[in-house]
């Protein structure tokens, strides 16, 4: 493979060429493999195990449909929608069978949770351990574990998170407010709890 | 363990790897998408502009009704079916427009409010344009239509006994020669006709006159003489007659 091809490639111009050449699709799979993992595991808290073979079949899917992928979109987005998409509709299913969530402990993205500050509040307090932010992220609706997630460890604009879950920008930024509220409460609730 | 990249670099060099979807079944999926939608929202402007030409029938609102409230004649007058059939295709529209690529950038509220403008604005213009009244010619052979529009068309041609309805035969000074539906010709006199609405360059127009009838011929004298409400033709009128003749001779 002529590495140098696609180096200087965008992702954007990578997928417009894989109908021609499928080893493009190949590079955007090393671009997006380490942190698409993350996020399946980020969101569903699978087994690497599982999150590979999740983040395979997105993959396969991403590449049949590659022909629906609109340039004027961020491939990122695109890629994250697939993802998300499978890694929720096979978490519906696991659900119930499964145990711990099993975000790593030293996954950056929680401490960026929980440095997180708004204008008004500060998100959550900086005595909040990694795991108690993990714990209350698993108690959180599966949305708003959703948007946290790809505002904060995904570092996402509105528009992307807009673009990922097929929402309204204007609609995401309510979902992000009320998540960040629920988290806060949660975060009250168990700093009294651990005090008593 | 292999990364995913290199399962896949393996899979093209053995040629396991399913061919891609080929973009021109993206693109006829979309142009059919659009299509569809362009179909409900012609539908829909074609609805809305029938719909305001019953509305803006200066007649239908000032038919004869006694006990009734102004909100009951104007729920009897309104062109249901017509609205009723342009909120469905704001809301098939509102469907379609949300699987199209970039649909989901905007909410279900704004979409039907832009769709709900258009359709007036394009009905407005149809109506204008004098376009409503074919289609709703064109509609009334459809099968059911007579059905859906039934309610209203009873409730409006209602008559009591100090009115008439028929197409105008012939135009006299100071009369006019009247068919009604059961083929009787009437002489209306419009001399003393404090209020007439109608057209009457045209011949053959259905016109509704309240007044006095004579009790031994077959003349009419008028106090006002309106066209027949939008929608309402000759059939409509000689069946609703029929039912009361039918309900007299029991």
């Amino acid at each position: 493979m002529n590495a140098d091809l696609y180096q200087n490639k965008t992702d954007e111009e990578l997928a417009q060429m894989v109908l021609a050449d499928a080893q493009a699709f190949v590079q955007l799979i090393r671009r997006y493999e380490p942190r698409l993992l993350a996020y399946i595991r980020r969101i569903s808290g699978f087994s690497l195990e599982d999150a590979e073979d999740i983040l395979q079949e997105s993959f396969m899917d991403a590449y049949k449909n590659i022909a629906v992928f609109n340039p004027t979109l961020k491939f990122s987005s695109w890629i994250y929608r697939i993802v998300h998409n499978r890694t929720i509709s096979t978490y519906r299913k696991k659900k119930k069978e499964m145990g711990d969530f099993s975000i790593d402990d030293e996954d950056e993205g929680l401490a960026r949770i929980l440095s997180a500050k708004d204008d008004a509040t500060k998100l959550a307090d900086q005595s909040l351990t990694a795991e108690a932010v993990k714990k209350i992220l698993h108690e959180l609706p599966e949305r708003d574990r959703t948007v946290l997630i790809l505002a904060y460890m995904e570092e996402k604009t509105y528009d992307e998170i807009s673009d990922i879950l097929r929402a309204p920008a204007g609609t995401v930024a309510t979902w992000i407010r009320r998540a960040k509220i629920k988290f806060q409460k949660s975060a009250d609730n168990r700093k009294i709890s651990t005090n008593i | 363990m292999t990364s995913v990249a290199d399962q896949f670099e393996s899979k093209i060099e053995h040629g396991e790897l399913p061919a891609p979807l080929p973009r021109w079944r993206v693109q006829a999926k979309y142009a059919l998408l659009w299509i569809v939608f362009a179909s409900f929202v012609i539908m829909g402007a074609m609805s809305s502009g029938v719909a305001m030409w019953f509305i803006s029938d200066p007649g239908g609102l000032l038919f004869e009704y006694k006990n009734n409230g102004t909100l009951s004649k104007i729920l009897d007058v309104l062109p249901l079916f017509w609205i009723l059939l342009s909120l469905i295709m704001i809301y098939a529209a509102v469907l379609i427009f949300a699987r199209a690529p970039r649909g989901y950038k905007y909410k279900t509220a704004v979409i039907g409010g832009a769709l709900l403008l258009a359709f007036t604005a394009l009905g407005g213009a149809i109506s204008a344009a004098g376009l409503s009244e074919d289609i709703e010619a064109t509609a009334s052979h459809l099968p059911g239509y007579e059905l859906f529009q039934r309610p209203r068309i009873n409730r409006i041609i209602k008559i009591d006994q100090n009115g008439i309805v028929g197409v105008i035969q012939e135009i006299g000074k100071g009369q006019i020669l009247l068919r009604d539906p059961g083929g009787v010709v009437w002489m209306v006199d419009i001399s003393e006709c404090d209020q007439m609405h109608i057209d009457f360059t045209k011949e053959q127009t259905c016109v509704r006159a309240f007044g006095i009838p004579s009790t031994t011929i077959n003349a009419f004298q008028a106090e006002r003489i309106m066209p027949c409400p939008r929608g309402i033709r000759m059939q409509h009128i000689q069946r609703v007659m029929d039912d009361q003749m039918k309900e007299f001779s029991r």
